[in-house]
């Protein structure tokens, strides 16, 4: 056999090549190992979601001695400085009472199980127990937080304790502490939200999602981070923020300037940074969209995307009506539609969420 | 992290300290699953068996040896639960169990790689598939999970030299199967 080519990909992948001979392999024998190996290493990815990853560590500590458990100090200080000279930074993350950890459980136990659906039937249901559930508006408030949850086809106002404002798209949650302590603002996001921060440099202000998290520096962004799809982004209107994701072992992390969007894909853990129109999405926190001459059909697909529903026109021909002006999206997408309609032949049906000929 | 570091944990764990285990659980919790997801497609049963796994870590802790490669031990640990339960289900139903290495992964992750897959990927990963189950394990143990064959062989619980030999017969099988698949083409 040729010597320069005398092995093949399965020498090279099980290491049975002698020292000294590496080169003595094709190109295409070469490129074959690499593709088997993305071939291995793709068939098995599977992750755990951050929360499922929090929720099952909870049901080991609880059945364990961890949580009542007392230990010495030394050994405890000698693992410390270990971890310390290990990770550096990334210890403190994983201890137990920062903010940051305390927010992080609370947010696993709170949401992975509970849809938005059936927080809010808690609410309407008021069988349970009022002694430590206080209900305003759909802000419950449990042990030192208060979770926000807005129902489908509504959005959300509300200011937070430091005077930052948050706007919530329909079927998003937002948790916060009652009030802020400690050196650090920290929110937990899931779904969509407009932010205008107020300004506060020794209180830096964190957006934790689940695949990422923004520290602000005084600034207007939108966060969009939905748990089912793998639709990730922020964009920065105003000011600057810092976006990382990733834990603390494969970190990205980046600044914006204004106008940038930044997007992550879940699976591959790749971020992408392109510009955007930043005027949509301030309308969208002022809740309005302005029209020229737009044809029925568009406006109630954009009308669809911004309450984040899908709207079914059944087949009708709508081009034929046209708007100019400015909508008014501060209501129910139902009083939306139906102020919209009034002047047409159509009517909107609420409840199979589509549009309809009015009857005669 | 590397090999010291996770004896570190597991040593300063054994000596009393909880959030080592911890920061293991953190960094293991993924591959485990994923690890788990090859003998079973009930993603259920494989969580409990990493919470049954840790949980025993910490009822034993006493007992257990310093002296241990923790990645092969949690491996080992875990595939020997899952497996537990797969045998217990069989023989319920009066059926022989044959430990089975699922490569495809779950349907929904399938799809998603076949569209993003080139056309040769997508036909290694077929092959793959029709690998022997021991060579599969090797193949995944050394190329997706990383690890060394000394390792692997105390997960396979065989020899060093038949891990190599698996990996080996593994890849000479996959390669013949592209070259054939490849000739039949150009002749077509």
């Amino acid at each position: 056999m040729d010597s320069k080519n005398r092995y093949r990909a399965e020498d090279l992948l099980s290491g049975r090549i002698p020292q000294g001979e590496e080169d003595h392999i094709s190109d295409s024998e070469r490129e074959l190992a690499d593709e088997i190996k993305i071939a291995v290493k793709s068939a098995g990815q599977e992750k755990l979601e951050s929360l499922e990853t929090a929720a099952l560590w909870e049901k080991i500590a609880e059945s364990t001695t961890l949580k009542t458990k007392r230990f010495s100090l030394i050994p405890y200080l000698k693992a410390a400085a270990v971890l310390l000279v290990a990770f550096g930074i990334g210890f403190w993350q994983y201890s137990k009472n920062t903010p940051t950890h305390k927010l992080m459980e609370f947010a696993a136990q709170n949401l992975s199980r509970k849809s938005p659906d059936q927080i809010i039937e808690v609410r309407k249901g008021k069988t349970g127990k009022v002694t430590d559930i206080y209900l305003d508006d759909d802000i419950i408030t449990t042990n030192d937080y208060n979770t926000v949850v807005v129902g489908e086809g509504r959005r959300s106002a509300i200011s937070l304790p430091d005077g930052t404002k948050v706007w919530l798209n329909s079927g998003s949650k937002l948790i916060y502490p009652i009030a802020f302590q400690g050196d650090t603002r920290e929110v937990y996001l899931e779904g969509e939200g407009y932010f205008d921060v107020s300004h506060d440099k020794q209180h830096p202000f964190f957006v934790r999602a689940k695949h990422m998290e923004i520290r602000v520096l005084g600034t207007e962004f939108y966060v969009s981070s939905n748990t089912e799809s793998d639709q990730n982004y922020a964009v920065l209107v105003q000011g600057s923020i810092a976006f990382s994701t990733g834990n603390w072992l494969n970190r990205v992390e980046k600044k914006l300037v204004p106008g940038q969007q930044i997007s992550i894909d879940a699976k591959s853990n790749n971020v992408h940074v392109s510009q955007v129109k930043t005027t949509e999405f301030e309308a969208w926190k002022a809740g309005y969209v302005d029209m020229q001459s737009e044809p029925l059909d568009e406006i109630i697909q954009r009308i669809a995307r911004y309450y984040h529903i899908e709207i079914s026109t059944g087949g009708l021909d709508l081009s034929g009506e046209r708007f100019s002006g400015r909508l008014d999206l501060q209501r129910s997408v139902a009083d939306v539609i139906q102020t919209l309609c009034l002047g047409t032949p159509y009517t909107y049906n609420d409840r199979e969420r589509r549009l309809e000929l009015k009857k005669r | 992290m590397s090999k010291e570091t996770y004896r570190d944990l597991w040593t300063s764990f054994i000596n009393g300290d909880d959030s080592a285990m911890k920061l293991l659980y953190t960094e293991f919790a993924d591959v485990l699953y994923s690890f788990g997801l090859r003998f079973t497609t009930d993603s259920e049963l494989v969580k409990d068996a990493i919470q049954d796994l840790f949980v025993d870590l910490f009822k034993y802790r006493r007992t257990l040896a310093i002296e241990v490669n923790v990645k092969s031990y949690l491996f080992t640990s875990l595939k020997r639960k899952i497996c537990l339960v797969l045998k217990k289900e069989a023989a319920e139903i009066n059926q022989h169990f044959e430990i089975p290495f699922l490569l495809s992964g779950s349907t929904e992750e399938q799809i998603i790689n076949d569209e993003r897959q080139s056309e040769l990927l997508g036909k290694l990963s077929r092959q793959l598939e029709l690998l022997p189950s021991r060579q599969k394990e090797a193949l995944y143990l050394r190329f997706n999970s990383e690890l060394d064959y000394e390792e692997i062989s105390a997960i396979m619980n065989v020899s060093l030299e038949t891990c190599r030999t698996l990996v080996y017969r593994g890849i000479k099988q996959l390669r013949e199967r592209m070259v054939v698949s490849h000739i039949y083409k150009i002749m077509a």
